[in-house]
């Protein structure tokens, strides 16, 4: 079979073709039984897929479907749960840090008579050898 | 030879209506968004169960094809039609199957066995299958890239240019994978059904 003209048979059924293809193959169609045979068993397989019957899910798709969204939503809300659970207790732990430093303040402002880092700390007889040389290091 | 659009005269208030429930389902109604999915579901079914067979995971995916639509609700301008929006969403998950399955068993398709397994004694005329029961596995015996258009525009009878403007190809394209799809189609069903049932009347049958 020419393939020009088979081509020309596939085109027919989605695009116009202009007069002179339309011309060439019905002239075709006229001469080639085999033609006319792929002809019909296109059309026939169209048909076929256009009388398809209707495609469907199972019931209570729209349901399912819900049941998932809801889920997720349940989901993004523990993710953020967590997060602010974080933060929550870091804020304790840093409020914690705070009362403390203030009490030691107040303790040595009870037992000093003056409010120095050096007071706080008990950094005024510490040399940097002295600390240097703590197991941190 | 001519199909008309499917979607030639979207009735307005149709539209509206559609407008209303993707602007509620915005918003937080969940009802709203029930009755897309409600209004969509036959069409989602159409297309991923076109493409992947009816199996379980054409269901799934088509869960997911409107769960991707929910999630991306905020970000829907109404430029296209929820419709359309959807089919790409649903096409493009069902060719991420076809991925999945072909990188699992190295195909996208049925082997010729598996086909026939299918397929009934070809002399018991009683048990002969007709051709729309058959044409379907020959569709999934179809390169991903032909079987979307044959989906889309034979099965669910979208226009060209819709199918063009879905798959964001050129027309030209979109109509060389037809022809190439349908002789293709029809050289898988040769030995599967027409070599049985020639329509010249000299058939085996």
């Amino acid at each position: 079979m020419d393939k020009k003209i088979l081509k020309l048979l596939y085109r027919s059924f989605d695009e116009e073709l202009n007069k002179k293809e339309n011309r060439q193959l019905e002239a075709a169609m006229k001469q080639s039984e085999e033609l006319r045979l792929e002809r019909d068993r296109i059309l026939a397989q169209r048909q076929a897929l256009a009388e398809s019957p209707k495609s469907s899910f199972k019931p209570f798709f729209a349901e399912r479907v819900m049941s998932q969204i809801e889920s997720l939503g349940e989901k993004k809300n523990g993710l953020e749960t967590f997060y602010e659970t974080l933060l929550v207790m870091f804020r304790r732990f840093a409020l914690a840090g705070a009362a403390i430093l203030i009490i030691l303040l107040l303790y040595n402002l009870r037992t000093g008579d003056a409010l120095s880092t050096d007071e706080i700390f008990y950094a005024s007889d510490v040399a940097i050898e002295e600390i240097i040389d703590l197991p941190l290091f | 030879m001519f199909q008309p659009s499917k979607l030639a005269a979207v009735d307005g208030e149709e539209k509206l209506n559609e407008q209303e429930l993707v602007r509620a389902a915005k918003n937080g109604d969940k009802n709203a968004f029930k009755e897309l999915i409600k209004k969509y579901e036959h069409q989602v079914a159409a297309i991923v169960i076109g493409m992947l067979g009816n199996c379980p995971e054409a269901e799934d995916v088509g869960q997911e094809s409107f769960i991707r639509l929910y999630q991306s609700l905020d970000k829907f301008r109404g430029e296209a039609s929820v419709g359309t929006y959807l089919t790409r969403i649903a096409i493009n998950l069902s060719l991420n199957e076809l991925k999945r399955r072909q990188r699992k068993r190295g195909r996208f398709f049925f082997r010729a066995d598996e086909v026939m397994e299918n397929i009934p004694d070809k002399n018991n005329r009683k048990q002969r299958k007709e051709l729309k029961d058959i044409v379907h596995i020959g569709i999934q015996k179809l390169d991903p890239k032909y079987r979307t258009v044959v989906v889309l525009r034979l099965i669910d009878g979208y226009s060209m240019s819709e199918t063009a403007q879905i798959l964001k190809l050129p027309v030209g394209t979109v109509l060389s994978r037809l022809a190439r799809a349908q002789m293709k189609l029809k050289e898988i069903l040769t030995p599967l059904y027409w070599d049985k049932n020639d329509t010249r009347g000299e058939g085996n049958g």
